[in-house]
């Protein structure tokens, strides 16, 4: 088959159906339940758990049944599997209780009482020692030299989001013959491997994950899982049974990660309507532990100019330690709070100077050969102004239509990057991924890497890349839910890496093992990661090439807003998009429309407000998402610019399509109404305020 | 203790059980389901005795009796919204109920006794000067809904009684105003609904307004609505609406927000009306 060949994807008919097998359908023998005994303080020391008697079935997994460390390894090993006489945040896991009978487990749990000694929490980011885990900071040029230059300052909020996946968090641990084995729905097996082998102290022949059908992810599923792989690990070590967890929705919402919230002050310095220098200082909440957080900012500090070329900078980056819930990887990973920051900012300097939003972030696009923000080099072909023409062709840019009969009427735009793979030169230096590829006797081809299905489309997209390599039907690739017993380590899914650096090294295997194709005995080929030459990074100073690649959007919303109400309808999302060559149209398709309607929901919706430490909006029917009715129109065009590097010349897409959504739908409310918006989601209760100061 | 789950075969064999216990009744189970919600897999938490009644077909049905519309209270939701028999400004505020699933099952009844303060159909009905008829062993009685109501999640409904049907004057209006505020434009409980119910042929001789989702109950003003009629001092009447708002800040919205917003649009539809 060709790379152009349109393919239906091969995982939709068994989901459609019903026959997929997610965790909780999957029978085991004398299968135990497990559920969470959780803090219901955001900080005290716990001074006592009292258990009641008479349960006979039921058993107690906590931090006296540790066997080498009470660390959740995960980039970070601050984090403890259960609380060993602190606890930091409601919700925070004190103990498992573990049962065959769940009705006797809810008996149980209502009559534990457990007595803290309460300590002082904190719920804001605070600039008290004590109160920060990680400050990262990278300059350019000479922002002194500036002093004199007009300025515009803007300070922007972002919001928790939750990821919302339809199949909620669960994992099943079993013990066989003296190995720990894990099944459940995830985005990175080997994650929970290394998890386990730091808290077990296990070899890794010891240890065997393996991903079940996943439904949906979204980042939610990136660091999560080993915190309950560990837990129920613990708890089959303990009882010799395998032991379930699987969380209930509301629990789900309340306790596990969330998109940090942020706050970003940008202040630009300019001169005859062109940005000279900019200061930024972006501050996210982690909650109590620092996870994956000091990663994210560093994605969030190193998006902070997006497609924009400025010659002078200041950007600095706190990670605060707060006791709200503790938060982690969403799709964007620190791209969506910058952005929205970043392009507010844009456009609200353009309305102040008078001039055209598009123009003036012409003005500042970033072309092939200049400097990035952290003097590395723009080394890929870059087409920001043929995509906004395309964007203005689409839309009828700039006539375009006030009259909302009746409704106010406004247009917002947004230009953004998403570097593709890992921050800086992460896939080198940590991910170092493997990738086998195996034909059989049979001549199936099996894809052995450890990158999941999760809804986005990896089975299909990875299947395709290695046919079409090979040149043989999608029909003689074998690709399962990876077994790190039989797949080597190909890194996580995510950070949009699975396509462009996995499928690379799949592609480069299956280039290898077309001489061999014909023959008759079994051919393995094993590729490994290396970083392109001309790539360089200084993790210490944040200098040098930040991402691999960058792919690239450029967005236009058409907004009505109700004027009495305030109530917001986006009707059309225009977009133009550059992802270096789809490897599959429809799938990208699918990326595009899930990721506007994701970023909808994140820039005009969904609210999320945490009080004392514990989120209010904990259900579907406090949590609004978007539904079909809420959907706009979705025009999407995309423009093929091949990168070197990718399978095919795929880059980065999944995020992409996220990430310049709220600003874009933001930006086209501050202008229907002819005020500036500081804060997502536009919510019409925030919008009465505006309108009224 | 066992529980003693009944599902009886005639409302005569449930009255005669709810003479002698408490019982909870159990009609579509869309709000009791998610209140007595459990660990998935786990039991629910139906603590009390429970009256499965959605098989009483006698309590079932649309019918049009002349002067009035006669609702049995297992009547669904869905029934209502696609009504061959009922005007429009019954059945679009029942149509923005819930989902379609929902609709299909949740019944006329239980959202009247479930009284929730977001509960759709409780303004359209107070508009309408509905009344309700509840039964027991000894007898019926028919009260107003506004008069039934308490407040949130509570009712004048006696343990032993149960609604039947819901009695719906006809009137010939000429026009209706309804409209539904939520978070998202479908599927959504509300922050607010407002509706307003007019006869205007050459001058306005009827008008009625209720406001759901702002206070505990929804409110409807009888006796300033007949001012305002007989004097058109919007202002006025405005004016008394905004002084029985008790809105709170909530998941869902602002006080600011509800009273604000409530109050331009009713304004916004009297001054058409008046003009």
């Amino acid at each position: 088959m060709k790379i152009t060949d349109v393919v239906n994807r091969v995982d939709t008919q068994e989901k459609i159906r019903g026959a997929a097998q997610y965790i909780e359908d999957i029978p085991f023998d004398n299968l135990h339940y497990a559920r969470t005994l959780r803090s219901t303080l955001p900080k005290g020391k716990i001074l006592k758990v009292a258990y009641p008697r008479g349960f006979p079935g039921i058993t107690v997994v906590d931090a006296g049944d540790i066997l080498a460390r009470n660390e959740v390894s995960m980039v970070t090993t601050d984090m403890p599997i259960f609380a060993d006489g602190e606890v930091n945040y409601v919700g925070e896991a004190i103990a498992l209780i573990v049962g065959r009978d769940k009705d006797e487990i809810i008996a149980f749990m209502k009559g534990i009482e457990v007595t803290y000694d309460p300590g002082t929490p904190l719920f804001t980011c605070d600039d008290a020692e004590e109160n920060l885990f990680t400050r990262r900071h990278y300059s350019k040029g000479d922002l002194a030299s500036l002093e004199g230059l007009e300025v515009f300052e803007g300070r922007y909020r972002t919001p928790y989001q939750e990821q919302l996946y339809m199949e909620k968090q669960g994992v099943v641990a079993e013990v066989k013959e003296g190995v720990v084995e894990i099944f459940g729905s995830m985005q990175c097996p080997y994650y929970v491997v290394n998890a386990l082998k730091n808290a077990l102290d296990y070899p890794e022949e010891k240890i065997r994950v393996v991903q079940t059908v996943t439904g949906g992810a979204f980042g939610g599923k990136e660091d999560y899982p080993s915190i309950m792989a560990c837990q129920t690990a613990l708890a089959a070590l303990k009882i010799k049974a395998p032991v379930q967890l699987v969380y209930d929705r509301r629990e789900d919402i309340q306790f596990t990660t969330k998109r940090h919230p942020s706050d970003i002050t940008i202040k630009s310095y300019y001169r005859e309507g062109r940005i000279e220098g900019m200061k930024i200082d972006v501050g996210i909440d982690a909650g109590p532990y620092l996870g994956l957080s000091d990663v994210v900012l560093q994605r969030a500090i190193l998006t902070m100019t997006g497609a924009y070329g400025v010659p002078h900078l200041e950007v600095s980056g706190t990670v605060y330690k707060t006791n709200n819930i503790f938060n982690g990887a969403f799709r964007g990973f620190g791209g969506p709070q910058s952005l929205f920051a970043l392009e507010s900012h844009m456009s609200q300097l353009a309305a102040r100077l008078g001039v055209d939003p598009l123009d003036f972030r012409e003005k500042h696009f970033v072309h092939q050969g200049e400097l990035t923000s952290t003097g590395g080099r723009f080394h890929e072909e870059i087409h920001l102004e043929e995509m906004t023409r395309i964007l203005k062709e689409m839309s009828g840019y700039p006539h375009l239509a006030r009259d909302g009969r009746g409704r106010l009427v406004g247009y917002g735009v947004a230009v953004v990057p998403h570097g593709g793979g890992f921050t800086g030169d992460g896939e080198a230096e940590h991910i170092k991924a493997v990738v086998k590829l195996r034909k059989d006797t049979e001549q199936f081809i099996h894809i052995l890497v450890s990158n999941v299905e999760m809804g986005q489309g990896a089975l299909t997209a990875l299947s395709k890349i290695v046919a079409s390599a090979l040149d043989v039907p999608m029909e003689r690739i074998i690709y399962k839910n990876p077994d790190t017993r039989l797949v080597p380590d190909s890194g996580p899914t995510a950070a949009s890496r699975t396509t462009m650096v996995v499928g690379r090294l799949l592609y480069d295997a299956a280039l290898k093992m077309k001489d061999a194709l014909e023959e008759r005995e079994e051919v393995v080929v094993t590729e490994h990661y290396h970083q392109p030459a001309y790539l360089a990074w200084d993790q210490e100073n944040l200098r040098g090439n930040a991402y691999l690649s960058y792919s690239w959007a450029a967005l236009l919303a058409r907004v009505e807003v109700d004027p009495v109400t305030l109530e917001v309808t986006c009707t059309d999302i225009h977009g133009v998009y550059d992802v270096g060559l789809p490897i599959d149209e429809k799938m990208l398709l699918g990326q595009v429309h899930g990721g506007v309607i994701q970023g909808l929901g994140y820039g005009m919706m969904e609210t999320m407000d945490s009080k004392e430490g514990l989120i209010q909006h904990n259900s579907f029917s406090s949590y609004a998402v978007p539904t079909t009715e809420d959907i706009p129109a979705i025009h999407t065009r995309w423009l093929i610019n091949p990168y070197i590097e990718g399978p095919f010349g795929a880059k980065a897409a999944g995020e992409l399509t996220l990430v310049g959504v709220a600003p874009a739908i933001a930006t086209a409310v501050a202008d229907a109404l002819g005020r500036e918006i500081y804060e997502i989601p536009v919510l019409p209760e925030k919008l009465l305020k505006v309108v009224k100061s | 203790m066992t529980l003693e789950h009944i599902r009886p075969e005639s409302l005569h064999d449930l009255l005669k059980a709810m003479d002698t216990a408490d019982y909870t009744l159990f009609a579509g189970g869309t709000d009791l389901m998610i209140r007595k919600r459990q660990w998935q897999g786990a039991s629910r938490r139906f603590e009390e005795p429970i009256a499965f009644i959605n098989q009483l077909k006698e309590l079932r049905g649309i019918e049009d009796l002349g002067d009035h519309y006669r609702i049995g209270a297992l009547t669904t939701q869905e029934e209502m919204a696609t009504s061959g028999i009922l005007p429009d400004y019954l059945r679009d505020p029942y149509h923005q109920m819930a989902t379609l699933a929902i609709r299909n099952i949740a019944t006329v009844g239980g959202n009247i006794i479930n009284a929730a303060s977001v509960g759709d159909s409780l303004p359209l009905l107070m508009a309408l000067d509905a009344e309700v008829v509840l039964e027991s062993l000894a007898g019926e009685r028919t009260l107003p809904v506004t008069e039934l109501i308490i407040d949130k999640y509570r009712t004048r409904r006696k343990s032993n009684e149960i609604l039947t049907r819901v009695m719906i004057p006809k009137e010939d209006f000429t026009g209706y105003y309804y409209k539904k505020l939520g978070q998202r434009k479908a599927s959504i409980l509300s922050k607010l609904s407002i509706i307003l119910l007019y006869r205007k042929k050459e001058t306005l001789e009827d008008l009625r307004i209720a406001v759901g989702a702002v206070n505990d109950k929804p409110v409807r003003l009888p006796a300033a609505e007949k001012t305002l009629l007989a004097t058109g001092d919007l202002a006025g009447y405005l004016k008394s609406l905004s002084e029985a708002f008790e809105s709170a800040d909530d998941k869902r919205s602002t006080k600011e927000y509800r009273e604000t917003v409530s109050l331009a649009l009713i304004k916004q539809e009297l001054e058409k009306l008046f003009s």
